[in-house]
Protein backbone atom coordinates (compact mmCIF):
# COMPACT_ATOMS: atom_id res chain seq x y z
CA UNK A 1 0.00 0.00 0.00
CA UNK A 2 2.81 2.36 1.02
CA UNK A 3 4.69 1.45 -2.16
CA UNK A 4 1.64 2.33 -4.29
CA UNK A 5 1.31 5.72 -2.59
CA UNK A 6 5.01 6.37 -3.13
CA UNK A 7 4.80 5.53 -6.81
CA UNK A 8 1.69 7.70 -7.13
CA UNK A 9 3.57 10.61 -5.53
CA UNK A 10 6.59 10.11 -7.79
CA UNK A 11 4.24 10.43 -10.77
CA UNK A 12 2.09 13.25 -9.39
CA UNK A 13 4.96 15.60 -8.53
CA UNK A 14 6.33 15.97 -12.11
CA UNK A 15 2.74 16.38 -13.31
CA UNK A 16 2.13 19.18 -10.81
CA UNK A 17 5.40 20.83 -11.81
CA UNK A 18 4.48 20.53 -15.50
CA UNK A 19 1.06 22.05 -14.77
CA UNK A 20 2.68 24.98 -12.93
CA UNK A 21 5.10 25.59 -15.84
CA UNK A 22 2.24 25.42 -18.32
CA UNK A 23 0.13 27.85 -16.28
CA UNK A 24 3.04 30.29 -15.97
CA UNK A 25 3.74 30.09 -19.72
CA UNK A 26 0.04 30.69 -20.47
CA UNK A 27 -0.06 33.80 -18.28
CA UNK A 28 3.19 35.12 -19.76
CA UNK A 29 1.97 34.61 -23.33
CA UNK A 30 -1.39 36.23 -22.45
CA UNK A 31 0.36 39.31 -21.07
CA UNK A 32 2.61 39.54 -24.14
CA UNK A 33 -0.50 39.40 -26.34
CA UNK A 34 -2.08 42.11 -24.18
CA UNK A 35 0.97 44.36 -24.69
CA UNK A 36 0.68 43.96 -28.45
CA UNK A 37 -3.10 44.53 -28.44
CA UNK A 38 -2.61 47.58 -26.24
CA UNK A 39 -0.10 48.99 -28.74
CA UNK A 40 -2.43 48.27 -31.64
CA UNK A 41 -5.22 50.19 -29.86
CA UNK A 42 -7.74 47.39 -30.21
CA UNK A 43 -11.12 48.92 -29.46
CA UNK A 44 -12.29 46.13 -27.16
CA UNK A 45 -9.14 46.33 -25.01
CA UNK A 46 -9.44 50.07 -24.70
CA UNK A 47 -13.15 49.84 -23.94
CA UNK A 48 -12.46 47.27 -21.23
CA UNK A 49 -9.84 49.61 -19.76
CA UNK A 50 -12.35 52.48 -19.66
CA UNK A 51 -15.03 50.27 -18.05
CA UNK A 52 -12.63 49.03 -15.35
CA UNK A 53 -11.43 52.52 -14.49
CA UNK A 54 -15.03 53.79 -14.41
CA UNK A 55 -15.80 51.07 -11.90
CA UNK A 56 -12.67 51.74 -9.86
CA UNK A 57 -12.87 55.54 -9.83
CA UNK A 58 -14.91 55.80 -6.58
CA UNK A 59 -12.41 53.52 -4.82
CA UNK A 60 -9.43 55.49 -6.17
CA UNK A 61 -11.10 58.73 -5.12
CA UNK A 62 -11.71 57.36 -1.63
CA UNK A 63 -8.08 56.23 -1.36
CA UNK A 64 -6.76 59.61 -2.46
CA UNK A 65 -8.71 61.57 0.21
CA UNK A 66 -6.35 60.77 3.11
CA UNK A 67 -3.34 61.14 0.78
CA UNK A 68 -4.59 64.61 -0.29
CA UNK A 69 -4.91 65.58 3.37
CA UNK A 70 -1.35 64.37 3.92
CA UNK A 71 -0.18 66.32 0.87
CA UNK A 72 -1.92 69.45 2.18
CA UNK A 73 -0.23 69.00 5.54
CA UNK A 74 3.21 68.60 3.89
CA UNK A 75 2.50 71.71 1.82
CA UNK A 76 1.45 73.73 4.85
CA UNK A 77 4.61 72.77 6.71
CA UNK A 78 6.69 73.80 3.68
CA UNK A 79 4.77 77.08 3.38
CA UNK A 80 5.31 77.88 7.06
CA UNK A 81 9.01 77.29 6.66
CA UNK A 82 9.28 79.78 3.81
CA UNK A 83 6.66 82.24 5.13
CA UNK A 84 8.94 85.20 5.75
CA UNK A 85 10.87 84.87 2.49
CA UNK A 86 7.61 84.34 0.60
CA UNK A 87 6.09 87.45 2.17
CA UNK A 88 9.01 89.66 1.08
CA UNK A 89 8.84 88.18 -2.42
CA UNK A 90 5.10 88.82 -2.63
CA UNK A 91 5.46 92.46 -1.54
CA UNK A 92 7.97 93.06 -4.34
CA UNK A 93 5.82 91.17 -6.83
CA UNK A 94 2.75 93.16 -5.80
CA UNK A 95 4.58 96.43 -6.50
CA UNK A 96 5.70 95.13 -9.89
CA UNK A 97 2.20 93.92 -10.76
CA UNK A 98 0.70 97.26 -9.77
CA UNK A 99 2.95 98.97 -12.32
CA UNK A 100 1.91 96.36 -14.90
CA UNK A 101 -1.75 97.01 -14.09
CA UNK A 102 -1.33 100.64 -15.17
CA UNK A 103 0.25 99.51 -18.44
CA UNK A 104 -2.47 96.92 -19.07
CA UNK A 105 -5.26 99.44 -18.49
CA UNK A 106 -3.72 101.77 -21.05
CA UNK A 107 -3.27 98.93 -23.56
CA UNK A 108 -6.83 97.70 -22.99
CA UNK A 109 -8.26 101.09 -23.74
CA UNK A 110 -6.10 101.36 -26.86
CA UNK A 111 -7.08 97.84 -27.91
CA UNK A 112 -10.80 98.57 -27.55
CA UNK A 113 -10.45 101.74 -29.60
CA UNK A 114 -8.57 99.91 -32.38
CA UNK A 115 -11.09 97.03 -32.40
CA UNK A 116 -13.98 99.41 -32.86
CA UNK A 117 -12.09 101.04 -35.73
CA UNK A 118 -11.50 97.71 -37.57
CA UNK A 119 -14.86 95.99 -36.78
CA UNK A 120 -12.97 93.09 -35.17
CA UNK A 121 -15.09 90.12 -33.96
CA UNK A 122 -13.55 88.68 -30.76
CA UNK A 123 -13.41 84.88 -30.33
CA UNK A 124 -16.15 83.26 -28.21
CA UNK A 125 -15.49 82.62 -24.55
CA UNK A 126 -14.32 79.06 -23.95
CA UNK A 127 -16.46 76.92 -21.67
CA UNK A 128 -14.63 74.95 -19.03
CA UNK A 129 -15.18 72.30 -16.39
CA UNK A 130 -13.20 72.08 -13.16
CA UNK A 131 -12.13 68.70 -11.86
CA UNK A 132 -10.13 67.19 -9.04
CA UNK A 133 -6.98 65.18 -9.72
CA UNK A 134 -7.57 61.75 -8.19
CA UNK A 135 -4.75 59.68 -9.58
CA UNK A 136 -1.24 60.70 -10.40
CA UNK A 137 0.50 57.65 -11.78
CA UNK A 138 4.11 58.29 -10.95
CA UNK A 139 5.23 55.62 -13.38
CA UNK A 140 8.55 55.58 -15.15
CA UNK A 141 7.21 55.25 -18.66
CA UNK A 142 3.99 57.25 -18.52
CA UNK A 143 3.05 60.69 -17.27
CA UNK A 144 -0.70 61.00 -16.88
CA UNK A 145 -3.34 61.90 -14.32
CA UNK A 146 -6.90 60.82 -13.65
CA UNK A 147 -9.49 63.56 -13.12
CA UNK A 148 -13.07 63.50 -11.82
CA UNK A 149 -14.83 64.71 -14.96
CA UNK A 150 -15.88 62.66 -17.93
CA UNK A 151 -18.41 62.08 -20.59
CA UNK A 152 -21.28 63.20 -18.34
CA UNK A 153 -19.61 66.61 -18.03
CA UNK A 154 -19.30 66.95 -21.79
CA UNK A 155 -15.60 66.20 -22.08
CA UNK A 156 -14.24 64.92 -25.36
CA UNK A 157 -10.91 63.67 -26.62
CA UNK A 158 -8.24 66.29 -27.06
CA UNK A 159 -9.74 68.87 -24.68
CA UNK A 160 -6.98 71.06 -23.28
CA UNK A 161 -6.41 70.79 -19.53
CA UNK A 162 -4.98 73.77 -17.66
CA UNK A 163 -4.19 74.76 -14.11
CA UNK A 164 -3.85 78.27 -12.72
CA UNK A 165 -0.21 78.22 -13.84
CA UNK A 166 -0.49 76.98 -17.41
CA UNK A 167 -1.10 74.05 -19.74
CA UNK A 168 -1.20 70.66 -18.04
CA UNK A 169 -1.95 68.37 -20.99
CA UNK A 170 -4.76 66.96 -23.08
CA UNK A 171 -7.58 64.48 -22.51
CA UNK A 172 -6.73 61.09 -24.03
CA UNK A 173 -9.29 58.77 -22.44
CA UNK A 174 -12.87 59.64 -21.53
CA UNK A 175 -14.94 57.48 -19.22
CA UNK A 176 -18.40 58.21 -17.86
CA UNK A 177 -17.20 59.94 -14.69
CA UNK A 178 -13.44 60.19 -15.13
CA UNK A 179 -10.88 61.16 -17.76
CA UNK A 180 -7.22 60.46 -18.24
CA UNK A 181 -5.03 63.43 -19.07
CA UNK A 182 -1.74 62.97 -20.89
CA UNK A 183 0.70 65.44 -19.37
CA UNK A 184 2.85 67.66 -21.59
CA UNK A 185 5.92 65.92 -20.16
CA UNK A 186 4.86 62.45 -21.39
CA UNK A 187 6.81 60.77 -24.14
CA UNK A 188 3.70 60.66 -26.35
CA UNK A 189 2.86 64.34 -26.03
CA UNK A 190 3.37 66.59 -29.07
CA UNK A 191 2.05 70.14 -28.75
CA UNK A 192 2.25 72.88 -31.38
CA UNK A 193 3.73 75.93 -29.68
CA UNK A 194 5.27 79.24 -30.50
CA UNK A 195 7.88 81.42 -28.87
CA UNK A 196 5.94 84.31 -27.35
CA UNK A 197 8.62 86.95 -28.07
CA UNK A 198 9.49 86.03 -31.66
CA UNK A 199 6.21 84.23 -32.65
CA UNK A 200 8.32 81.40 -34.17
CA UNK A 201 6.27 78.20 -34.38
CA UNK A 202 7.59 74.84 -33.16
CA UNK A 203 6.63 71.62 -31.48
CA UNK A 204 6.93 70.78 -27.79
CA UNK A 205 7.80 67.12 -27.31
CA UNK A 206 7.63 65.36 -23.94
CA UNK A 207 10.44 63.03 -22.89
CA UNK A 208 9.18 61.69 -19.54
CA UNK A 209 11.37 64.16 -17.66
CA UNK A 210 10.31 67.47 -16.15
CA UNK A 211 11.81 69.42 -19.05
CA UNK A 212 10.16 68.72 -22.42
CA UNK A 213 11.98 69.87 -25.57
CA UNK A 214 11.16 72.27 -28.36
CA UNK A 215 11.85 71.04 -31.88
CA UNK A 216 11.10 72.06 -35.49
CA UNK A 217 11.72 75.75 -34.91
CA UNK A 218 12.57 77.79 -38.02
CA UNK A 219 16.30 77.92 -38.84
CA UNK A 220 16.46 81.66 -38.32
CA UNK A 221 14.85 81.41 -34.86
CA UNK A 222 16.75 83.26 -32.12
CA UNK A 223 15.61 81.62 -28.89
CA UNK A 224 17.15 82.88 -25.68
CA UNK A 225 16.95 81.68 -22.08
CA UNK A 226 13.81 82.92 -20.37
CA UNK A 227 11.65 83.03 -23.52
CA UNK A 228 8.00 82.21 -22.78
CA UNK A 229 6.41 79.34 -24.69
CA UNK A 230 2.69 79.42 -25.51
CA UNK A 231 0.39 77.17 -27.54
CA UNK A 232 0.13 78.15 -31.19
CA UNK A 233 -3.33 76.71 -31.81
CA UNK A 234 -2.15 74.98 -34.98
CA UNK A 235 -3.90 71.70 -35.70
CA UNK A 236 -7.07 72.88 -34.05
CA UNK A 237 -6.96 70.92 -30.82
CA UNK A 238 -5.64 73.39 -28.28
CA UNK A 239 -6.61 77.06 -28.37
CA UNK A 240 -3.76 79.45 -29.01
CA UNK A 241 -2.11 81.54 -26.33
CA UNK A 242 -2.17 79.07 -23.43
CA UNK A 243 0.93 79.52 -21.29
CA UNK A 244 3.14 76.41 -21.45
CA UNK A 245 6.53 77.17 -19.91
CA UNK A 246 9.79 79.00 -20.11
CA UNK A 247 13.05 78.14 -21.92
CA UNK A 248 15.54 77.13 -19.23
CA UNK A 249 18.29 75.40 -21.16
CA UNK A 250 19.78 75.69 -24.64
CA UNK A 251 22.49 73.14 -25.24
CA UNK A 252 23.84 72.16 -28.67
CA UNK A 253 20.58 73.13 -30.36
CA UNK A 254 18.48 71.25 -27.80
CA UNK A 255 15.97 73.59 -26.21
CA UNK A 256 14.55 72.48 -22.86
CA UNK A 257 11.45 74.06 -21.40
CA UNK A 258 10.37 74.11 -17.77
CA UNK A 259 6.56 74.03 -17.65
CA UNK A 260 4.77 76.68 -15.60
CA UNK A 261 2.67 74.01 -13.89
CA UNK A 262 3.74 73.07 -10.39
CA UNK A 263 3.36 69.29 -10.64
CA UNK A 264 3.66 68.89 -6.88
CA UNK A 265 0.66 71.13 -6.18
CA UNK A 266 -1.57 69.92 -8.96
CA UNK A 267 -4.83 69.26 -7.16
CA UNK A 268 -7.52 70.85 -9.32
CA UNK A 269 -7.53 71.46 -13.06
CA UNK A 270 -9.83 73.09 -15.61
CA UNK A 271 -10.76 71.29 -18.81
CA UNK A 272 -11.35 73.67 -21.69
CA UNK A 273 -14.22 72.52 -23.88
CA UNK A 274 -12.67 73.98 -26.96
CA UNK A 275 -15.01 72.12 -29.27
CA UNK A 276 -12.38 71.60 -31.91
CA UNK A 277 -12.27 68.26 -33.65
CA UNK A 278 -8.61 67.80 -34.40
CA UNK A 279 -8.42 64.12 -33.48
CA UNK A 280 -10.00 61.56 -35.77
CA UNK A 281 -12.57 59.43 -33.99
CA UNK A 282 -13.90 56.04 -34.96
CA UNK A 283 -17.45 55.66 -36.24
CA UNK A 284 -18.38 53.50 -33.27
CA UNK A 285 -17.22 56.17 -30.91
CA UNK A 286 -19.55 58.61 -32.62
CA UNK A 287 -22.43 56.24 -31.96
CA UNK A 288 -21.45 55.61 -28.35
CA UNK A 289 -19.88 58.75 -26.93
CA UNK A 290 -18.62 57.01 -23.76
CA UNK A 291 -16.66 54.50 -25.80
CA UNK A 292 -14.21 56.89 -27.30
CA UNK A 293 -11.13 55.33 -28.82
CA UNK A 294 -7.88 56.32 -27.19
CA UNK A 295 -5.49 58.06 -29.59
CA UNK A 296 -2.02 56.58 -29.94
CA UNK A 297 -0.44 59.93 -29.21
CA UNK A 298 -1.62 63.38 -28.37
CA UNK A 299 -0.70 64.75 -31.75
CA UNK A 300 -2.34 67.96 -32.68
CA UNK A 301 -1.97 68.01 -36.44
CA UNK A 302 -4.96 68.87 -38.56
CA UNK A 303 -6.85 66.12 -40.32
CA UNK B 1 -7.50 14.53 13.93
CA UNK B 2 -8.17 17.92 15.48
CA UNK B 3 -11.15 19.69 13.95
CA UNK B 4 -10.71 23.39 13.32
CA UNK B 5 -13.48 25.67 14.48
CA UNK B 6 -15.00 28.11 12.02
CA UNK B 7 -13.34 31.09 13.74
CA UNK B 8 -9.93 29.40 13.62
CA UNK B 9 -10.30 28.49 9.93
CA UNK B 10 -11.33 32.05 9.17
CA UNK B 11 -8.35 33.42 11.11
CA UNK B 12 -5.97 31.12 9.20
CA UNK B 13 -7.55 32.12 5.90
CA UNK B 14 -7.18 35.82 6.74
CA UNK B 15 -3.55 35.39 7.77
CA UNK B 16 -2.75 33.41 4.64
CA UNK B 17 -4.33 36.14 2.49
CA UNK B 18 -2.19 38.89 3.98
CA UNK B 19 0.79 38.60 1.55
CA UNK B 20 -1.30 38.94 -1.58
CA UNK B 21 -3.49 41.61 0.04
CA UNK B 22 -0.35 43.61 0.88
CA UNK B 23 0.88 43.26 -2.71
CA UNK B 24 -2.50 44.59 -3.92
CA UNK B 25 -2.39 47.50 -1.48
CA UNK B 26 1.12 48.44 -2.53
CA UNK B 27 0.06 48.26 -6.18
CA UNK B 28 -2.77 50.70 -5.37
CA UNK B 29 -0.22 53.03 -3.75
CA UNK B 30 1.48 53.44 -7.12
CA UNK B 31 -1.43 55.54 -8.37
CA UNK B 32 -1.71 57.84 -5.36
CA UNK B 33 1.48 59.76 -5.00
CA UNK B 34 2.58 61.56 -1.90
CA UNK B 35 3.79 64.94 -3.10
CA UNK B 36 7.15 65.16 -1.40
CA UNK B 37 9.19 67.76 -3.33
CA UNK B 38 11.17 66.17 -6.12
CA UNK B 39 9.60 62.80 -5.39
CA UNK B 40 6.24 63.03 -7.12
CA UNK B 41 7.48 62.12 -10.57
CA UNK B 42 9.05 58.84 -9.58
CA UNK B 43 7.93 56.52 -6.81
CA UNK B 44 9.59 53.29 -5.71
CA UNK B 45 8.32 50.03 -7.15
CA UNK B 46 6.65 48.81 -3.95
CA UNK B 47 4.85 45.97 -5.71
CA UNK B 48 8.09 44.38 -6.91
CA UNK B 49 9.60 44.63 -3.43
CA UNK B 50 6.66 42.80 -1.87
CA UNK B 51 6.44 40.19 -4.62
CA UNK B 52 10.15 39.42 -4.22
CA UNK B 53 9.91 39.13 -0.44
CA UNK B 54 6.86 36.87 -0.38
CA UNK B 55 8.27 34.68 -3.15
CA UNK B 56 11.35 34.06 -1.02
CA UNK B 57 9.63 33.53 2.32
CA UNK B 58 6.04 32.42 1.60
CA UNK B 59 5.87 31.34 -2.07
CA UNK B 60 2.71 29.29 -1.51
CA UNK B 61 0.76 32.31 -0.31
CA UNK B 62 1.26 34.23 -3.54
CA UNK B 63 -0.59 32.59 -6.43
CA UNK B 64 0.58 33.79 -9.85
CA UNK B 65 -3.01 34.06 -11.11
CA UNK B 66 -3.59 36.82 -8.53
CA UNK B 67 -0.27 38.45 -9.46
CA UNK B 68 -1.53 38.53 -13.04
CA UNK B 69 -4.74 40.30 -11.96
CA UNK B 70 -2.91 42.78 -9.70
CA UNK B 71 -0.42 43.62 -12.47
CA UNK B 72 -3.24 44.09 -14.94
CA UNK B 73 -5.14 46.42 -12.59
CA UNK B 74 -1.97 48.42 -11.95
CA UNK B 75 -1.45 48.82 -15.69
CA UNK B 76 -5.06 49.92 -16.16
CA UNK B 77 -4.95 52.46 -13.35
CA UNK B 78 -1.52 53.85 -14.19
CA UNK B 79 -2.15 54.05 -17.93
CA UNK B 80 0.73 51.74 -18.81
CA UNK B 81 0.49 49.52 -21.87
CA UNK B 82 -1.63 46.59 -20.68
CA UNK B 83 0.55 43.65 -19.69
CA UNK B 84 3.78 45.53 -18.99
CA UNK B 85 3.57 45.28 -15.18
CA UNK B 86 2.15 41.76 -15.48
CA UNK B 87 5.21 40.58 -17.43
CA UNK B 88 7.53 42.26 -14.91
CA UNK B 89 5.79 40.73 -11.90
CA UNK B 90 5.56 37.26 -13.41
CA UNK B 91 9.22 37.21 -14.41
CA UNK B 92 10.29 38.61 -11.05
CA UNK B 93 8.28 35.88 -9.34
CA UNK B 94 9.73 33.19 -11.60
CA UNK B 95 13.36 34.31 -11.29
CA UNK B 96 13.08 34.60 -7.52
CA UNK B 97 11.33 31.24 -7.21
CA UNK B 98 14.17 29.57 -9.10
CA UNK B 99 16.60 30.81 -6.39
CA UNK B 100 14.20 30.53 -3.45
CA UNK B 101 15.85 27.49 -1.81
CA UNK B 102 19.20 29.28 -1.88
CA UNK B 103 17.93 32.69 -0.79
CA UNK B 104 15.82 31.57 2.18
CA UNK B 105 18.93 30.43 4.10
CA UNK B 106 21.02 33.50 3.32
CA UNK B 107 21.56 36.60 5.49
CA UNK B 108 19.72 39.90 5.07
CA UNK B 109 22.40 41.64 2.98
CA UNK B 110 22.69 38.75 0.55
CA UNK B 111 18.92 38.85 -0.05
CA UNK B 112 19.11 42.61 -0.71
CA UNK B 113 21.92 41.99 -3.18
CA UNK B 114 19.87 39.30 -4.93
CA UNK B 115 16.91 41.70 -5.20
CA UNK B 116 19.24 44.34 -6.64
CA UNK B 117 20.33 41.95 -9.41
CA UNK B 118 16.89 40.55 -10.22
CA UNK B 119 15.27 44.00 -10.18
CA UNK B 120 18.03 45.25 -12.51
CA UNK B 121 17.12 42.57 -15.05
CA UNK B 122 13.40 43.36 -14.73
CA UNK B 123 13.97 47.12 -15.07
CA UNK B 124 16.11 46.65 -18.18
CA UNK B 125 13.48 44.37 -19.66
CA UNK B 126 10.65 46.85 -18.98
CA UNK B 127 12.71 49.65 -20.51
CA UNK B 128 13.45 47.52 -23.57
CA UNK B 129 9.75 46.62 -24.00
CA UNK B 130 8.77 50.30 -23.81
CA UNK B 131 11.52 51.26 -26.25
CA UNK B 132 10.31 48.55 -28.60
CA UNK B 133 6.73 49.83 -28.34
CA UNK B 134 7.90 53.36 -29.17
CA UNK B 135 10.28 52.18 -31.94
CA UNK B 136 13.14 54.14 -30.36
CA UNK B 137 15.40 53.98 -27.32
CA UNK B 138 13.54 56.03 -24.74
CA UNK B 139 15.40 58.12 -22.16
CA UNK B 140 16.60 55.68 -19.45
CA UNK B 141 16.96 58.32 -16.68
CA UNK B 142 13.53 57.87 -15.01
CA UNK B 143 13.94 54.09 -15.10
CA UNK B 144 17.41 54.39 -13.53
CA UNK B 145 16.11 56.72 -10.77
CA UNK B 146 13.23 54.42 -10.02
CA UNK B 147 15.54 51.42 -9.90
CA UNK B 148 17.84 53.19 -7.43
CA UNK B 149 14.94 54.34 -5.23
CA UNK B 150 13.51 50.82 -5.25
CA UNK B 151 16.81 49.12 -4.44
CA UNK B 152 17.68 51.54 -1.63
CA UNK B 153 14.16 51.40 -0.24
CA UNK B 154 14.05 47.60 -0.25
CA UNK B 155 15.80 47.05 3.13
CA UNK B 156 13.16 49.21 4.86
CA UNK B 157 10.33 47.40 3.10
CA UNK B 158 11.96 44.06 3.90
CA UNK B 159 12.10 44.95 7.59
CA UNK B 160 8.40 45.91 7.54
CA UNK B 161 7.39 42.71 5.72
CA UNK B 162 9.55 40.69 8.11
CA UNK B 163 7.53 41.99 11.08
CA UNK B 164 4.27 41.29 9.25
CA UNK B 165 5.42 37.73 8.56
CA UNK B 166 6.68 37.06 12.07
CA UNK B 167 3.95 38.66 14.12
CA UNK B 168 0.86 38.39 11.92
CA UNK B 169 1.19 35.49 9.50
CA UNK B 170 3.16 33.02 11.58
Amino acid sequence: MAKRAESFNSLAEPMRSLRRHFFFATLLISSSILIILSKLDVFLVEHARILVIDALTPAIELTTRPISLLNKLIQQIRDLHYLQAENSRLILENKRLYRWQQVVQLLEAENLALRSLTNFTPPKDIEFVSARVIGDSSGVFVRNILITAGNKDGLTLGNAVVSGDGLVGGVIEVGEAYSRVLLITDLNSYIPIKIDRTRDPGLLIGNNTRAPRVVYLPLYSQVVLGDRIITSGQGGVFPSGLAVGVVTMINDGLISVTPFVDWERLEYVSVLKTGYDGIVRSNIAKLLPSMIKRPKTLTCFAK
Amino acid sequence: MMRLTLAKSFSIWIRRSIPIALVAMLAALSVVSIKIPGYASIAADYTSMAVFYWTVFCPDLQPISLLFIIGLLQDIICGNPLGLTVVSLLLLHRLTLSQQQLLIKKPFLFICFAFMLIQLLISILSWLIMSLLHFCLILPDPAVYRYLITVFGFPIMMRFLFYVRCYVIE
